[in-house]
Formats: structure tokens, sequence, C-alpha cells
């Protein structure tokens, strides 16, 4: 299903948490809005399936207005953060509840009937089967761990085989090496199933794995979308620059707009000069830490605090004038502390932010 | 648009019924102490305190002697049941709730079969504690429930000895829970009529008892005015006790 | 048993000292002597005699529907309590809750100045239609039932209100975004949630209408009640064994209610 945002806003007791949010969700594809907490993707979440509804705006599936149609009617399959698995119901029950309720599907074109019993046993085995949820089908939520219960939550979702599932932080309750597990099964599992989803987190390594389109939301506004590594590489904003990973902002001067010169003219900063694109505020060059690597050309810095992380060594330097920057250098060639390195930039045009305002 | 609607009728609903339960209070109130051949309040309630000085002392002294006894009982027993249980535990713990299904009278009645000759007074402090206990079991259960189960162990390893550890973590994590349990007592003990009627002799007789001897003979304002002294101490507990967020307090005092 | 279990039984030991000597030793001897008459004479008497059987099947009868009234009543306004934020819930909130401090013959005492013979309400209705209708009504079936209702109702909303509380808000929207609709939610998700709490609240209505004798003893006429009636027998001394034989039924009946009530819960 192709899902259409326009506009849309929305505010807790004139408090704005969504401020006129546009956007379009691919088809079959994966969208993950990142975000630290407040900044309204939860909120967004719950106007696309229908539990808020927007104060301004619209909301169009497959090209049909859904604004005002209720929950219950949408077509959508959702994974809380806390699951809110019915403890009153066995898995079993609880994977079923979605076939049994006969969706009055809004949209024609998807209208189904309520399955037959037979049909119904299937689809419930067949999703357990999914998530090898197969033997825990009578136990009631409360005997399950919390990696299981993420599983049940999720084949409840996708059981009735909505048309947008929207997921929450679905992993956000499980601790960090289930994390790690689950979520690159998650992804297998989203991308098998093809179904248009709708993911929240504010986790950056869950958005990297997961998106293949990649919303970053502040104070209820897109500040960025686009293919996550192209978010990861080419960021507009500091803001998204650092929420996205570890990243060197290094100050860039101002410098006149004048230079109509067809020649390029060269920046200067503190990790040597760049070909840069003209600007009258100034910005920052956006060094990842993993750009950086030792160059007997490039810039003298002293080798501060170094902590072996397995796969690298996370290494603190310290340019002349005082600049702090972090790299991620191979362990075996990791210069050691208090020794002078010359260190250069990998990339020949490294990304510029332009300072705004 | 509909749930706005059932929303309404809802809060609607709810103030009726808060309205119903508040007009017979009020109406008593304002026919008590609004005619104009009535003494003023306080003479009315100077003259009550006379008449019933003796029922009124009397409650104070149950009060006093049954706040202490159902702490000292039902504290310790609340800490052991999810701090240091031990065989049968869980069973004397659901045994303490009993008696709030025990009709008053019934109770009254079966401790004046078995201890007759006992002194009244005592008897009367028997009967409240068995509806006050179960109260303190499970306030204080509760509490215990709520604080870090390590805290003590905590203490422990920081050289304290047992008795060091309660008077210095647990007594004090558990205050809010004792004075909450304390106001839950005093509000029962002092409103209890079933099992202090039947027990009360002419010379061992407490207030709720001495409410009834007034409805059924005073006047209406002087009734009222004691139905006033009587309220005076309860509905400031009630107050403190919802305010402390306590919730043993729905089955209210016995009917 | 370890150290740790030994410490915790001697804490716990005054509470069973108590149970033992100031509750099950009376109610167990009260069994005893009422069932020393042979071929269980005295509950015989009780389940023969008519005047205790009434007293016995009024009780259960008038606690029943006074329970299940109350709690009906009281469901509304507790979800709303509970549920909802509006200015003045708090107000409403300590509004219903205040009778919960009023012993029962208090609450007898505010029926029959509502409804006694020169009550409130037939001299207001006097004055506005001529005609003073109710007058006494406090002293039928319907005041004591009224009066029942009054203390039974802000124990029902407490009780409802605390439990709807701890429902988690997420199951109705998790059942909305499975196709549910409004009376799908009700049926398979909040009634069924709700029925431990609806039994909580009917096992501390019933048993607080069984136990009641204040509202009885003020406004019982010609329709008694067990307390009413055991009472009765202790202050003639006529007949103690059969006395006892009813507040012992009366005792079990309560205790039964509640415990079928309560099973299955913890």
């Amino acid at each position: 299903m192709r899902v259409h945002v326009d506009n849309v806003s929305f505010a807790y007791a004139r408090e704005p948490v969504v401020s006129g949010v546009s956007m379009e969700l691919p088809e079959g594809g994966i969208t993950v809005v990142i975000g630290p907490s407040g900044s309204g993707k939860s909120t967004l979440l719950q106007l696309l399936c229908g539990l808020l509804h927007p104060l301004h705006g619209k909301i169009l599936f497959d090209g049909e207005d859904v604004t005002g149609v209720p929950t219950e009617r949408r077509d959508v399959g959702v994974v809380f953060q806390s699951y809110a698995l019915f403890p009153h119901l066995t898995v079993r029950e609880n994977i079923a509840f979605g076939l049994q309720t006969g969706r009055r599907r809004f949209s024609l074109r998807s209208s189904r009937r309520r399955p037959s019993r037979r049909h119904m046993e299937e689809r419930v085995w067949d999703t357990a089967a999914l998530l090898s949820l197969e033997r825990l089908l009578d136990r009631k939520p409360a005997q399950l761990s919390g990696g299981e219960q993420q599983r049940v939550a999720l084949a409840r979702a996708v059981a009735p085989r909505p048309s947008l599932l929207l997921l929450d932080e679905p992993l956000s309750a499980l601790d960090a090496r289930l994390r790690r597990t689950v979520r690159t099964e998650l992804a297998a599992l989203l991308r098998k199933l093809g179904t248009t989803a709708f993911y929240v987190t504010h986790d950056q390594e869950e958005a990297m794995l997961l998106a293949d389109h990649l919303l970053v939301l502040d104070h209820g506004r897109i500040v960025q979308a686009g293919n996550p590594l192209d978010l990861y590489r080419r960021p507009q904003t500091s803001f998204v620059a650092s929420f996205l990973g570890e990243a060197n902002l290094v100050e860039v001067e101002a410098r006149p707009v004048a230079s109509t010169s067809p020649l390029p003219i060269r920046s200067h900063t503190p990790l040597g000069s760049f070909v840069l694109p003209a600007c009258a505020d100034g910005g920052w060059l956006l060094v990842r830490p993993e750009d950086l690597t030792e160059d007997p050309c490039g810039t003298l810095a002293t080798v501060g605090d170094s902590r072996g992380m397995g796969s690298y060594d996370r290494v603190i330097l310290l340019l002349e004038g005082g600049t702090e920057i972090l790299a991620h250098f191979p362990s075996e060639t990791s210069p050691a502390p208090g020794s002078k390195v010359r260190i250069g930039v990998r990339t020949r045009r490294p990304h510029f932010l332009a300072r705004s305002e | 648009m509909s749930t706005v609607i059932v929303r309404r009728a809802g809060i609607a609903a709810t103030a009726v019924l808060a309205l119903a339960l508040l007009t017979p209070v009020v109406v008593t109130a304002a026919g008590a102490f609004s005619g104009a051949d009535a003494e003023s309040v306080p003479d009315l309630i100077l003259h009550v305190t006379g008449l019933w000085g003796g029922a009124l002392l009397r409650s104070v002294e149950i009060v006093a002697t049954v706040v202490p006894l159902a702490l000292a009982i039902g504290a310790p027993a609340a800490w052991a049941f999810r701090r240091r249980p031990f065989p049968g535990s869980r069973l004397l713990e659901s045994a303490a709730l009993v008696p709030l299904a025990v009709p008053g009278v019934a109770l009254a009645f079966s401790l004046i079969q078995v201890a007759g000759s006992a002194p009244r007074f005592a008897l009367l402090v028997v009967g409240h504690l068995a509806y006050t206990l179960p109260m303190v079991v499970k306030t204080v259960t509760n509490a215990v429930e709520t604080f870090d189960l390590r805290l003590e162990p905590a203490a422990r390893s920081l050289g304290a000895t047992g008795w060091e550890t309660a008077v210095r973590v647990t007594v004090p994590l558990l205050m809010p829970a004792l004075v909450l349990s304390s106001l839950l007592v005093f509000a029962v003990s002092w409103g209890e009529f079933n099992v202090s009627f039947l027990l009360a002799t002419p010379l061992v007789q407490t207030f709720p008892a001495a409410l009834y001897v007034t409805y059924t003979t005073n006047s209406f304002p002087v009734a009222a005015a004691a139905t006033l002294i009587f309220l005076a101490p309860v509905v400031p507990a009630l107050f403190a006790i919802q305010a402390l967020g306590g919730e043993e307090f729905h089955r209210g005092l016995p009917a | 048993m370890t150290r740790s279990s030994w410490t915790g039984a001697l804490l716990a030991l005054p509470l069973l000292v108590f149970l033992v000597a100031a509750v099950a030793w009376p109610l167990v001897s009260l069994a005893r002597h009422a069932l020393s008459v042979p071929g269980w004479g005295a509950v015989r008497q009780v389940l023969e005699a008519g005047r205790y059987r009434t007293a016995l099947v009024n009780s259960l009868g008038l606690s029943a529907s006074a329970a299940v009234c109350s709690v009906l009543l009281a469901m509304g306004p507790a979800w709303i309590l509970a549920r909802e934020r509006f200015p003045g819930r708090d107000a409403l909130r300590t509004a219903i809750s205040l009778p919960l401090t009023f012993s029962g013959v208090l609450v007898g005492f505010l029926m029959v100045v509502l409804l006694g013979r020169i009550g409130v309400i037939p001299e207001v209705l006097g004055a506005l239609t001529g005609r003073r209708i109710f007058a006494g009504a406090a002293y039928t079936v319907a005041g004591l039932f009224l009066a029942y209702l009054y203390f039974e109702l802000p124990r029902a909303v407490m009780t409802l209100e605390s439990a709807f509380r701890r429902f988690p808000r997420e199951l109705d929207a998790a059942a909305r975004t499975l196709g549910a609709g409004p009376l799908q939610r009700l049926l398979k998700v909040g009634l069924p949630l709700a029925a431990p709490a609806l039994r909580s609240a009917l096992a501390v209505t019933f048993s607080a209408a069984m136990g009641s004798f204040g509202v009885a003893l003020i406004l019982s006429r010609r329709f008694t009640v067990a307390p009413l009636e055991i009472y009765k027998e202790m202050t003639g001394t006529l007949n103690d064994e059969v006395a006892g034989a009813l507040a012992l039924m009366l005792a079990f009946s309560t205790l039964a209610v509640d415990r079928l009530l309560s099973m299955g819960k913890r």
C-alpha cells in the first residue's frame, strides 16, 4: 500500500507535537523514523493508525483519504512498544484476535470476509511458524520471556496480513544482546513479508539496518529524509550528522561569496585544506571517525585517550589549537597514547554543512 | 464524535451519583442547624459532649490501645510474609484477611460466648483488632513489595546488624505505610459500631454506640450535633488516607 | 526450616496467636455450641422456624441484590473516575467516598431524616403537591434497600476504580488496531479483564451488606435481617443455641460467598 501524508499537524493541549509533516511511504518498503524522545515519532505512528486524529492535514492510503476513518477500519497492524498483549488470552488467541474481528476494511479493493475456522487455524499456525512460536501457542503472555512476547506481538500484528505494518520501538524493551540478534531477524522477516512498514526507533544502528527510507524527526518536524547511507554521509544539519553516528564537525571559517573565479578555491581547516562550496557564513566539515587515517603529509596531532573496542581502537586526538577529534583506527596500527601522529582525511571532498542563519 | 458524547454522559452520571450520596448529608446538616429556634452549634456540641463524655473518653481509650497493638502485631508479620516467608506463611496471610468477611454481630456473639467474663474493654479491643489487623497486613505487605528487594541486603553488606537494618532501613522505608495503617486503624476503630454495640455495657460504651442511643432518644439537633462530633476525626482521616493513596479503606466502616 | 524462616515465623507469631485465640477459637466454639444439640437440632430449628429462616433468607436476598445493583451502578462512574481527566474529578471522588466514614446507624439516621414519618422528602412533596407521599418509606423494605445501596455504592465505586486504574491503557488501542469495534472490545477485552475487579467488588459489597447491623437496627420494622435477630436473641437470652446457629450460618454463608468470588485470584 502506498501511504501519503500531507502536511499533518498535531498538538497536545496546544503544545505542538507534530508540525506540518509530509511524507510518502514507498510501497512494500520499510520506512524508519528516527528521532530523540519527544520528537513526535510515536505520535506520528498513532496518527497513521488512527489512534490520534490530526488537527490539520490529510492521510491517504492508496490515494483514498482515511483521515477520519477509525482505527478498527484502517487495515493496519501495530506492534506496540509495550507489546500490549492481551493478558487473559493465550498466545494462540492473541494471534487469532485480529482474524476474528471481521474488520470491515475501508478500502474495497482489499476487502475480505471473515476467514473460515479452518482457514483461521491455518493462518495462526503459519504465522506462529514464521516466528517460531509453535511450542508457545497455549501459554499466557505472563509465562513468556521478553523476546518471546515481542515475537507474539509481531505475530499478532501480521496475522491478518495488514496492508500497513506500524512498529513503535518494538525492540526497546529487550536487553542489548537480545536486541542485536532480534533486529537482524526482524529485518529479514520484514523483507520477507514485503508489507509496507513504518518503524519508529531512537536507535541509529537499528535504523541503518532496517531502513529502505529514513526520516529524521526533531521537534515534530522532518529534518531530513532519504536513503539511510545518504543521510549518514550527507546530512544537512549538524543534528542529523551527530544523531546518525559519531561525528567530528570541523569548523570552517566564513569566506566571501564574491569569488566568481572558475578555479576551485581551497578552504583551510584544522584538518587541512579542501575544495569547498563558497559560503558566506562558514560551516562545518563532517568527518566521521572512520574517515581519519594516518597520513605522512597530514596534520600533526597528539594522541590522547585510546580505547580498544575489539574490532577497532577509539582514539581521541588533540590538534594544535586544542580541537579534539575522534578517530577509529585499526587496532594493529593504532598509535600509543602521548605519541605524535600525522593524520589526514581519507575522502578528497568531505561533506560540508553550511551554517544556516 | 460518539466517544465524546459517551464521555460527557459518563461524567454527568458520576456527578449525579456524587450528588445523590451527598444530598442526605447536606439536608441533615441544614435541617439540624438552620432552624430559627435552634441553639448555636457550639452550644449543642458542648451539650452533647457533656451528655456523652464517658462514651467519648472510652472511644479515645480504645483507639489509643488498638492503633499501637494493631501495628505491633500486624506490621512485623506483614514484613515477614514478604521477606522471611516460612512454611504456612501464605496460609496465615490469607487467614489474616478472613475477619473482614465475618459479620461483626457473629464475631461479637461468639466472643461473649467464649469469654463473656473477661473485662469488656479487653473484648472490645479484641473485636476491633480483628477488623483492623487485615488492613495493616495488606497495607504493609503492599509497601514491602514496592521497595527494592536489595536494600536490606545492601545495608547488611555495609556491616549493619539485623537490628540496625530494621531501625535504619526497613522502618524508615515503611514509615508511609505505617502512617497510613495507623490512620486506617484509627478510622475503623473510631467508627466501629456492630461489635462495640453488642459488647457494650452501660459502663463500657463507645461513642458510636452512644450515637445510636442519641438517634433513638434525643432531639434532632442533639442527634445531628453528635453526628458531627462523630465525623469530625473520621472525615479528615479519610482525606489523609486518600492523599496517601490508601486503598484498604474501600470497605469503609462496618455498616 | 532455615534460620530466615524461623525469624519470619517468630515475627508472625503474635498474629497467629491472635487469629487463633480471638477469631478461630470463638467461631469454632460457636459452631460446637450450636451443633451440640443432638441431630443438628439448632441448625434445623433455624432452617425450619419461620422467623430465623426468614431473617437469613432476607439477609441473603437483600445483600445479594444490593451488591449486584451497586456494582452495576458503580461501573460507569468508577471507569470515568479511573480513566478520564476532567476538572472537578477529585472533588467528585471525595464526595463519593465520604459515606465510607459513616457507620450503619448513621446511614439509618440519614434515611430517617429523608424518608421518615416526618422526613424531608415527604414534607417537601407535601408542600408542593398537597399530598404527603413516601412518609415513613424509610421503614419499608424499599427504604432498607435504599439505605443498603447508599452505603454499598461508595464501596463498589472505590473498589472498581482502583482496579480500573491498573488496566493497561494500550490494550484497547491494540484491539482497535486489530479491527475490533466498540462492542467486540467490551466483550472480548474489557469485560474479561474487568471480571476479577467485578468479583472483588461483589465480594466487598456482599460481605458489607451481610454484616450490616446498624442500618437495620434503626430502620427495620417488619422486615428483619439475620444480624438483627441474633442481637434480639442475645439480649433476650431466650435460645442461645439457635442464635448461635444463626450467627454461624450468617458467618459461614458470608465467608463462603467471599471465598467463592475471590477464587482464582493471586
